[in-house]
């Protein structure tokens, strides 16, 4: 149940997006639901569970970019891994610590994208795309993180069913 | 006994996953057509795109149809009444003469260039992404097969319009097929400037707010002017020779090596494009229609 309602999170994530920009052409602004999903995935989930879900995510992506097969999955793997590291050393609790995160993830998100870009696609293009959608990527990630997380936190404790304990 | 799990089993799990990711990448990779799990992803993720894009062009259309105008609508409704169902009839007629104008375009096409079996499909979506510029299409008939149950649809065959080249198709699947346009990154095509007859690869650059290509393995010494078109030559083996890729727009020389750059803008308005032709192959005749003469073997 917990991985089907972060696939599914992640799912409607994509779909959401691609409304957005379908429906008011946010473009750059348009807040990258699934970097929210794969930076969540890293505080909440096991470091095996939440790569299957990072890589199911980053495949589906592919597909709703029309982008090479593999090119997001490795990109929602490698920020899914970046974000479980962090979140094991680092404790990003709060208002602040979650902006703090959105920060880093975004961050570290255009970065990889950068990477990747440059070895996988025929020129380095992305690269320079990816320093245009610097500004508003960032922005957006950083506001939504602190505002998707305690959402995606409700909603898990609404599906999923936690052992019940005696309270004295 | 509950056996307790492995320490090693998450760095096994992710080295598997992230060898299957480089995997895919290297398998699609090698060509600019998609791979099979990319044809299976995109008809796993088709019918959910097209319905999700779909809804936002409606949400965005009622936005600008109603929502949008409900303010002014208060202040003179009756008015507003009267004009709304002249403009309704008005676009109505409208809409009918831009259907006719862009389907005789079509045919216009069909016409002058009688050399190539065209097929025609409807335009149903675009790949919303900042980096990759695919189309996708709807077909009248099943794509796999033709009529004689012969193979008529493969990736990589040309998609033109009226104006010129838009791209080539990159997978099919039953009566859905999408196209990689001429201003993706993964696009080349091997074009030739119309008068001067300077050669170079048209290669797109995928840019998010407009549509272009650049010119590239242009040589210092060759003579480009902007506004020079910029045709197919046929040498790749792919694109038929002729079919009007655009114009040039800039020329920039390098002050080193040993080519110059230059940017096209494709003839063809890839972001109102609504019907298309896939190019199946040659037709057996010239563009005029006549047959072509053959030699027959032992002619000479």
């Amino acid at each position: 149940m917990s991985f089907g309602l972060a696939f599914l999170a992640g799912l409607m994530g994509l779909c959401l997006d691609l409304y957005l920009r379908e429906a008011w052409r946010l473009d750059a602004w348009s807040p990258d639901f699934l970097v929210l999903v794969l930076l969540w995935l890293g505080t909440t989930r096991t470091w095996t569970q939440g790569a299957l879900i990072a890589a199911s995510l980053g495949l589906l992506a592919d597909g709703f970019a029309g982008s090479p097969a593999g090119l997001h999955m490795l990109h929602a793997l490698l920020l899914f891994y970046l974000s479980r590291g962090l979140s094991s050393r680092v404790l990003f609790q709060g208002f602040v610590g979650r902006l703090l995160l959105g920060l880093v993830g975004g961050l570290c998100s255009l970065f990889l994208f950068a990477v990747l870009g440059k070895v996988v696609l025929p020129d380095g293009q992305v690269a320079v795309r990816l320093t245009e959608l610097v500004v508003p990527r960032i922005v957006v990630v950083v506001l939504f993180v602190p505002i998707g997380f305690p959402i995606l936190d409700r909603l898990e404790s609404l599906f999923v069913r936690r052992p019940e304990r005696d309270v004295l | 006994m509950r056996r307790a799990s492995s320490p090693r089993r998450p760095i096994l799990v992710g080295l598997v996953l992230i060898a299957t990711a480089v995997g895919l990448l290297m398998a699609d990779r090698s060509a600019t057509r998609g791979g099979p799990v990319s044809g299976a992803l995109a008809s796993f993720v088709g019918p959910l795109h097209r319905s999700i894009s779909a809804a936002g062009r409606d949400t965005r259309e009622a936005w600008a149809h109603y929502v949008a105008l409900s303010l002014v609508h208060e202040e003179n409704l009756a008015l507003r009444g009267r004009i709304g169902e002249l403009e309704e009839r008005a676009s109505s007629v409208g809409g009918l003469r831009a259907e006719n104008e862009r389907l005789r375009a079509l045919l216009d096409l069909a016409d002058t260039r009688k050399d190539l079996r065209l097929r025609p499909a409807r335009v149903v979506g675009r790949s919303v992404s900042h980096f990759f510029r695919v189309l996708r299409l709807t077909l009248e008939v099943d794509a796999v097969t033709d009529a004689e149950g012969q193979v008529a649809l493969a990736a990589g065959m040309p998609v033109v319009a009226p104006g010129g080249v838009v791209g080539q198709l990159r997978s099919i699947d039953g009566q859905r097929a999408e196209v990689l346009m001429l201003t993706d990154l993964r696009s080349a095509i091997d074009v030739v400037l119309e008068t001067s007859r300077v050669r170079g690869v048209a290669v797109g650059t995928g840019e998010p707010d407009r549509y272009a290509a650049r010119l590239e393995y242009l040589q210092r010494s060759d003579a480009t002017s902007t506004g020079e078109r910029v045709v197919t030559s046929g040498d790749d083996g792919r694109y038929p020779p002729g079919l009007v890729v655009g114009h040039v727009t800039s020329v920039k020389p390098q002050p080193h090596g040993l080519f110059q750059d230059a940017e096209i803008e494709p003839y063809v308005d890839l972001s109102a494009l609504e019907e298309v032709y896939i190019v199946l192959g040659p037709s057996g005749l010239t563009a005029d229609g006549r047959e072509l003469q053959r030699t027959k073997p032992g002619a000479e």
